[in-house]
């Protein structure tokens, strides 16, 4: 892996959460809880200089708080729908998988970014079997926790870069 | 003067999160449309009066840059006011975009970017 890209897959996930959901990662504290089992994964294919996929991992409470934080919701206000939480999720790693290609390729680079969609285990494990996630993170927030894996195409994954 | 708005995002939230922004703003509304592609965002022009456009790049059936162009093909809308709202970070292809005379806004943005805008190519600001 490399830090650099782990470096910029952090700021940008931290940027992403906080704009976009008023959602703040918190210090991570070693030796804490493992992460609760997975409700939701996005992936987020992208085709340029380098190719690969972005995936998003997030924890069930953290849905209903982030599509509410994004649409502005109030306490008194009907909860998300299962779509708007599905939905604003796939947004979030839209943002960052976005955010994060420009850092990596430079802001000339054109890419191909294909549209957010949620995937079964079965698709998550075609996309990361036999591959090293390229970087990869775990934050906490207080309503659950995320993790972000990037998978770069092998050419890529052998010549990693960060602008 | 109030503005007819069109927000084309084949997202639910992020059309829901763009109104609302104009909305917090007090900009003048009048009618607010919604389209989940390109091609729905051309029904939409063709049957009613639109005075701005949002609209986001990549979308399923029609994505942005299509859209654009037949809408700049067209001279009813060839010098419609429209506004790109994307995560793109390629200055190549905002500036693509920007030669077809759409103004971009970069994903997450800030409302008052969005009030800038407006303000810019419509000469529209807040109800007072």
């Amino acid at each position: 892996m490399n830090s650099d890209l782990d470096g910029a897959l952090r700021q940008v996930a931290e940027e992403a959460l906080e704009t976009t959901a008023f959602m703040f990662v918190m210090e991570e504290e070693p030796g804490g809880l493992p992460p609760q089992a997975e409700a939701a994964v996005a992936a987020v294919p992208f085709d340029g200089p380098v190719c690969g996929t972005l995936v998003l991992a997030a924890a069930a409470e953290m849905l209903p708080e982030l599509a509410g934080n994004m649409l502005g919701l109030a306490e008194d206000d009907a909860p998300p729908s299962s779509e708007q939480q599905h939905d604003a999720f796939k947004e979030l790693a839209n943002v960052i998988c976005g955010n994060l290609l420009p850092r990596m390729a430079g802001r000339e680079a054109v890419f191909d970014v294909e549209a957010p969609r949620l995937v079964e285990q079965e698709e998550r494990d075609a996309v990361t079997r036999s591959r090293e996630p390229a970087a990869q993170l775990h934050i906490d927030l207080d309503c659950g926790w995320a993790n972000l894996a990037l998978y770069l195409c092998q050419a890529a994954a052998d010549d990693e870069t960060v602008a | 003067m109030s503005l007819n708005v069109l927000v084309v995002d084949d997202s639910t939230v992020v059309r829901t999160v763009i109104i609302k922004t104009l909305r917090i703003l007090k900009l003048p509304l009048g009618e607010v449309y919604e389209a989940a592609n390109g091609l729905e965002a051309l029904d939409t022009l063709e049957a009613n009066w639109i005075d701005l456009v949002f609209a986001d790049i990549n979308m399923p059936v029609m994505n942005g840059e299509e859209m654009i162009e037949r809408m700049r093909a067209n001279p009813a809308w060839a010098d419609l006011p429209l506004v790109v709202v994307s995560t793109e970070g390629s200055e190549t292809r905002i500036e693509r975009l920007e030669r077809k005379g759409a103004r971009f806004i970069h994903k997450p943005f800030a409302p008052e970017i969005v009030r800038d805008v407006v303000r810019e190519l419509t000469g529209v600001t807040n109800e007072q």
